[in-house]
C-alpha cells in the first residue's frame, strides 16, 4: 500500500483504507437494500475524491520562464515560475514551495498558498538576494494539493531546475579607456585615429586635403570641391589578470582582500562590454585560466570569476612581462593583486570621488 | 488566523449528529424493546422528544462551559441534576417505563455532544492564540507556543474515532434488528441519512481545522479564498455519491454466507461418577473449640462491639454522604456561580448566539462576490504559434531578438484580453485580436499595438527605437485600465 502510495504520489490516512475495505465488505454480503446504499455511498464518495485527486495530480504543471540566471551579489532579482492547472476541475487549496538554498528570499515569497480555478495559469514571482558569489541551483518546486473533501493529499515535485551564477559584486570604480591602436569601435576627437571605413560627412575642401578624399559626385553635383570626412575611432583590447596566489594575501585578510580583487576584476570585465572592446583574462586561480583577448568573451570570464577560489602559491613571476608577446598591440593590461587592493580600499577610506584604474595601480603601461 | 466557519454552524453540526444518531438508534430499537401486549412501553413520542431537546441543551451547556472555563468533573454534576430532572419529568407525566431507558441513553447522548464539541472548543481556542499575526510572526509564535495545536490534534483524533466507531455501531445495530425480523420505519431511515450527512460535514470541517495547524506553522493566516466553491463541489461529489449508491443497491447480497452447524455425535454416554461427601466433621467450629479450649466469658458485653462497629460504618456512610453531596452542591455556592448571573452572562450568550445565527444566514443566503477574471493555459499557445513561425521563416538574428521581445508584451495583451473575455483563437491575426479588444473596451491604443506587432511580425526590418518605445507604452496602458471604470 505505501508502495502505491509512493507510485501515484497520493497519501491517504489508513482510516480511509479502513473505511474503503469494511464497506466493500459489508456492501458485498448484506442483503438489506438500506445497508448495501449506506456501503455504496461511503464507497462512491471516496471513489469520487480518489479520482479527482488523479484527475488534478496529472494536470498540474509547473514550468520556469528561464532556465538560467545571472545576477551580481547582493543585487535583488527575480526568479518568476507559472504555475499551470490543465484540468477541469479546481485545486482549492494549493500550496507550492521552490527550494532556493543560500539565497536570501524577501517576504518569503518562494512559498504560498493559491486556489487554482479550472485551466487557470499562476504566475508566482519574488525577489532574492545573494550575499556570496558562486554557482547555486534553484528547485525542485513542492507541490501539496488535494481534492476538496480533503481525503487524499496530493504531494508532488517538480524538478524544473534554475541554475542561478551570482557574480561578483558591483563596485564604483573608474575604468578610463587611453586610446589603444586605430579604427574601432570607440570614438576619439584625434583624426590620428581616423577610420576610412567609417564616412561621417562631407565638408567643403581645404587646401591640403588628399585628392583621393575628395568626393567626386558631392563636387559634381554642387560644382564645388567637396572632402570625405571620417570618424575616428579606435580599439582598445582589455587584459585582465588576477592574482589570488594564497601566499601573497595575508592571513587575517585573505579572503576579505581576495572576494574584492575579485569585485574588481569583474567591474573591469564589465566596462569592456559597455565599451563592446576585446577582453581577456588570465588568473593565478583555481583552475589557472587564460583566456587571449575575444569578443563576446566578457560573460564568459564574468561566469569564470563568479566561481574562481584562492590557488595556495605565490606569484612569481610578472604578469606583464609574461603575457605581452602573447597580447595584440594597444592592449591595456590590468593586474590585480593584493597590493592593488590595498590602494583601492586606502582611497576609499580617504572617500576619494575619483577612484580609477590609473590613480589605483592597477592599469599597467599598455603593450605596444 | 481566521474561522472558516460560522462557530454556530459548527455546534449546529454537533446537536445534529448526537440528536439524529440517539434518534436513530431509539427509532429502531422501539419496536425491539416495546412489549405491547405486555404493556411495557419503553420507547415512545416522549423519549423522542425528551432526546431532541436534551441535544439541544446539551449543546449549550457545553458552550457554556468552554466560554466559562468550567473544570471537567462538574459535567458529572450537570449529568446527575440532568437525570434527575428526567426522571421527574417522566414521574409527572406518568411515564414510569420510560427511565429505564433514558438514563442510560441520556449520559452516552452527554458524552457524544461532549466528544465533539471538544473538537471545535479547542480549535477556537487555537485560533483565539494566533491572534492578529501573520507570516513569519505566526510562523515563530506557533513554534514557540505551540500547545494549543497539539490539544487540539488530541481531540481531533478522539473526535475522529469516535465519528468512525458511532456508524459502524449503528451499522451493526440495524443488521441486527433487520435480521431479526423487524423492519426499520421511515423516521428511523430519515435519522440515519440525516446523521450520515451530518457526520460527513463534521469529517470534511476537521479536515480544514487540521489544515489550519499545517498552515499556520508555515505563517499562512487565511488560505481558504472561496468557501462557497468548496462548499459547492463538496455538494457535488456527495449528490453523485448518493446517486450513485441509490441507483446500485438491492435488496440481493452479492455473496451469500451461510453459517453451517458442526453435526456432533455421541459414541458412549458416560457416567457421572458419584462423589462421596462426607460431612464436615466440625460444622460449628466455635462450639468445639469451646469444648476443647474452654474460654473464659469475657466482661464486655457484645451489644458494645456491635454499637462501635455501628457508629463507625453509619458516620462513614453519613462522611460519604456529606461528600456526594457537598460535590453537586457546592458549584452552585461559588463566586464564579454568582458572578455569572449577576453579570447576566446567560442572556448576553444567547444575543452573541442570535447575532451568529444572522451571521450564518448573511453568508447562506447572499449572494457572494464576483468571480475574479484569470488567465487560462490556452493563451499559452499564442507564443508557441510564434515560436513555430520563426522557426518556418529565415531572419537575422536581431530580427528574432527583436520579435522574441516584443512577443512576451503582446502576451501580456492576450493575458489581459482572457482575463476580461476576449478570448484569443489561433485563426487570429494580432492586429484582429486587438480590434476586438478596441471595439469592446474602445482603447484607442489596442489597434497601435496590433498594426506595430503585426509590422515587427511581417517586415524584414526591425522597427525603430521610437516604434518600439510607442509599442511598450501602448502596452502598458492597456494592462493598466480596468474597464468597469470606463464603462462608469
Amino acid at each position: 500500500m505505501a508502495k502505491l502510495q509512493e507510485k501515484l504520489n497520493l497519501k491517504v490516512s489508513p482510516l480511509v483504507i479502513v473505511t474503503l475495505i469494511i464497506s466493500i465488505f459489508f456492501y458485498l454480503i448484506m442483503p438489506y437494500k438500506l445497508l448495501q446504499f449506506i456501503c455504496l455511498g461511503v464507497f462512491a464518495l471516496i471513489l469520487l475524491s480518489f479520482l479527482y485527486a488523479i484527475v488534478l495530480k496529472s494536470n498540474i504543471g509547473l514550468e520556469r520562464n528561464t532556465e538560467a540566471l545571472k545576477l551580481a551579489c547582493k543585487e535583488k532579482s527575480e526568479i518568476t515560475f507559472t504555475i499551470k492547472n490543465y484540468s477541469p476541475l479546481t485545486a482549492h487549496v494549493c500550496y507550492f514551495s521552490d527550494s532556493v538554498p543560500y539565497f536570501y528570499i524577501f517576504d518569503d515569497g518562494n512559498k504560498g498558498v493559491i486556489s487554482l480555478r479550472p485551466h487557470e495559469i499562476k504566475k508566482i514571482t519574488y525577489k532574492v538576494t545573494a550575499q556570496n558569489r558562486g554557482l547555486y541551483h534553484a528547485g525542485p518546486v513542492r507541490i501539496r494539493t488535494s481534492d476538496p473533501i480533503g481525503l487524499f493529499l496530493i504531494d508532488i515535485e517538480v524538478t524544473c531546475p534554475l541554475e542561478i551564477t551570482v557574480r561578483p559584486a558591483r563596485i564604483k570604480l573608474i575604468t578610463e579607456v587611453i586610446p589603444g591602436f586605430p579604427q574601432g569601435n570607440l570614438k576619439i576627437n584625434n583624426p590620428v585615429y581616423e577610420d576610412i571605413t567609417m564616412r561621417r560627412s562631407v565638408r567643403a575642401y581645404i587646401n591640403g586635403d588628399e585628392l583621393k578624399r575628395i568626393n567626386w559626385r558631392a563636387s559634381a553635383k554642387f560644382d564645388s570641391l567637396f572632402t570625405n570626412q571620417y570618424e575616428d575611432s579606435f580599439d582598445a583590447p582589455f587584459f585582465v589578470f588576477l592574482n589570488l596566489a594564497e601566499d601573497d594575501y595575508d592571513l587575517h585578510n585573505r579572503g576579505y582582500y581576495s572576494e574584492k580583487a575579485i569585485e574588481i576584476a569583474a567591474s573591469i570585465v564589465e566596462k569592456s562590454r559597455l565599451l563592446r572592446q576585446r577582453c581577456g583574462f588570465a588568473a593565478y586561480g583555481s583552475g589557472f585560466p587564460y583566456l587571449p583577448p575575444r569578443q563576446n568573451q566578457a560573460d564568459c570570464i564574468l561566469d569564470l570569476l563568479s566561481l574562481i577560489k584562492i590557488e595556495k602559491g605565490k606569484l612569481d613571476y610578472s604578469p606583464e612581462k609574461k603575457f605581452a608577446q602573447q597580447l595584440p598591440t594597444g592592449t591595456l593590461i590590468f593586474v590585480i593583486g593584493p597590493r592593488e587592493v590595498e590602494k583601492y580600499f586606502a582611497k576609499v577610506e580617504a572617500d576619494k570621488e575619483n577612484i580609477n584604474t590609473t590613480n589605483v595601480g592597477i592599469m599597467r603601461k599598455k603593450h605596444g | 488566523m481566521v474561522k472558516k466557519f460560522n462557530s454556530l454552524f459548527e455546534r449546529f453540526l454537533v446537536f445534529l449528529t448526537t440528536s439524529s444518531f440517539m434518534l436513530a438508534v431509539f427509532a429502531t430499537a422501539a419496536p425491539v424493546f416495546n412489549k405491547i401486549e405486555q404493556d411495557k412501553i419503553l420507547i415512545n413520542w416522549v423519549s423522542f422528544v425528551i432526546i431532541f431537546i436534551s441535544a439541544l441543551i446539551f449543546i449549550l451547556i457545553d458552550q457554556i462551559f468552554a466560554r466559562e472555563k468550567i473544570k471537567t468533573y462538574l459535567h458529572i454534576v450537570v449529568i446527575v441534576f440532568y437525570e434527575f430532572a428526567a426522571v421527574l419529568l417522566c414521574w409527572f407525566t406518568g411515564q414510569l417505563n420510560l427511565p429505564y431507558v433514558l438514563i442510560p441513553f441520556l449520559v452516552i447522548e452527554y458524552a457524544l455532544s461532549y466528544t465533539l464539541n471538544n473538537l471545535f472548543v479547542y480549535h477556537d481556542i487555537f485560533i483565539t492564540e494566533c491572534g492578529e499575526l501573520s507570516g513569519k510572526e505566526l510562523e515563530t509564535h506557533l513554534f514557540h507556543n505551540n500547545l494549543g495545536a497539539i490539544d487540539f490534534s488530541a481531540k481531533c483524533k478522539v473526535a475522529l474515532a469516535l465519528l468512525f466507531i458511532l456508524p459502524v455501531i449503528l451499522f451493526l445495530w440495524i443488521f441486527t434488528v433487520l435480521k431479526i425480523g423487524y423492519r426499520i420505519s421511515l423516521p428511523a431511515i430519515c435519522f440515519l441519512i440525516i446523521f450520515l450527512i451530518s457526520e460527513f460535514f463534521i469529517f470534511f470541517i476537521s479536515g480544514i481545522y487540521k489544515n489550519d495547524v499545517f498552515f499556520g506553522f508555515l505563517g499562512f493566516r487565511d488560505f481558504l479564498n472561496d468557501k462557497r466553491r468548496l462548499l459547492r463541489s463538496v455538494f457535488a461529489i456527495l449528490g453523485a455519491a448518493f446517486i450513485f449508491a441509490f441507483f446500485l443497491s438491492s435488496d440481493k447480497a452479492l455473496i451469500k454466507l451461510t453459517i453451517k452447524e458442526r453435526p456432533v455425535t455421541y459414541s458412549s454416554v458416560r457416567e457421572i461418577p458419584k462423589l462421596n461427601i462426607e460431612e464436615p466433621l466440625n460444622p460449628n467450629p466455635f462450639e468445639d473449640l469451646e469444648k476443647i479450649l474452654p474460654f473464659k466469658k469475657s466482661r464486655i458485653p457484645d451489644w458494645v462491639f456491635d454499637l462501635i462497629y455501628g457508629i463507625i460504618s453509619w458516620s462513614f456512610i453519613a462522611f460519604l454522604a456529606f461528600c456526594v453531596i457537598r460535590f453537586f452542591l457546592k458549584p452552585f455556592f461559588t463566586a464564579h456561580w454568582k458572578q455569572y448571573w449577576k453579570e447576566g452572562r446567560l442572556m448576553k450568550y444567547l444575543r452573541y448566539i442570535f447575532s451568529e445565527i444572522k451571521a450564518l444566514f448573511n453568508f447562506s443566503f447572499v449572494k457572494g462576490k464576483k468571480q475574479t477574471p484569470y488567465s487560462t493555459v490556452q493563451s499559452q499557445k499564442f507564443s508557441q504559434g510564434i515560436k513555430d513561425y520563426l522557426k518556418k521563416a529565415g531572419r537575422s538574428k536581431e530580427k528574432n531578438e527583436e520579435i522574441d521581445r516584443l512577443t512576451k508584451y503582446f502576451m501580456q495583451v492576450i493575458d489581459w484580453g482572457e482575463a476580461h473575455k476576449i478570448s484569443y483563437r489561433s485563426n487570429l491575426a494580432p492586429a484582429e485580436y486587438t480590434k476586438l479588444i478596441e471595439n469592446q473596451f474602445k482603447i484607442s491604443e489596442a489597434k497601435k499595438t496590433g498594426l506595430l506587432f503585426e509590422k515587427a511580425l511581417y517586415d524584414k526590418n526591425v522597427l525603430t527605437a521610437e516604434e518600439e518605445k510607442a509599442f511598450i507604452e501602448a502596452v502598458k496602458k492597456i494592462i493598466q485600465l480596468r474597464p468597469e471604470n470606463q464603462e462608469s
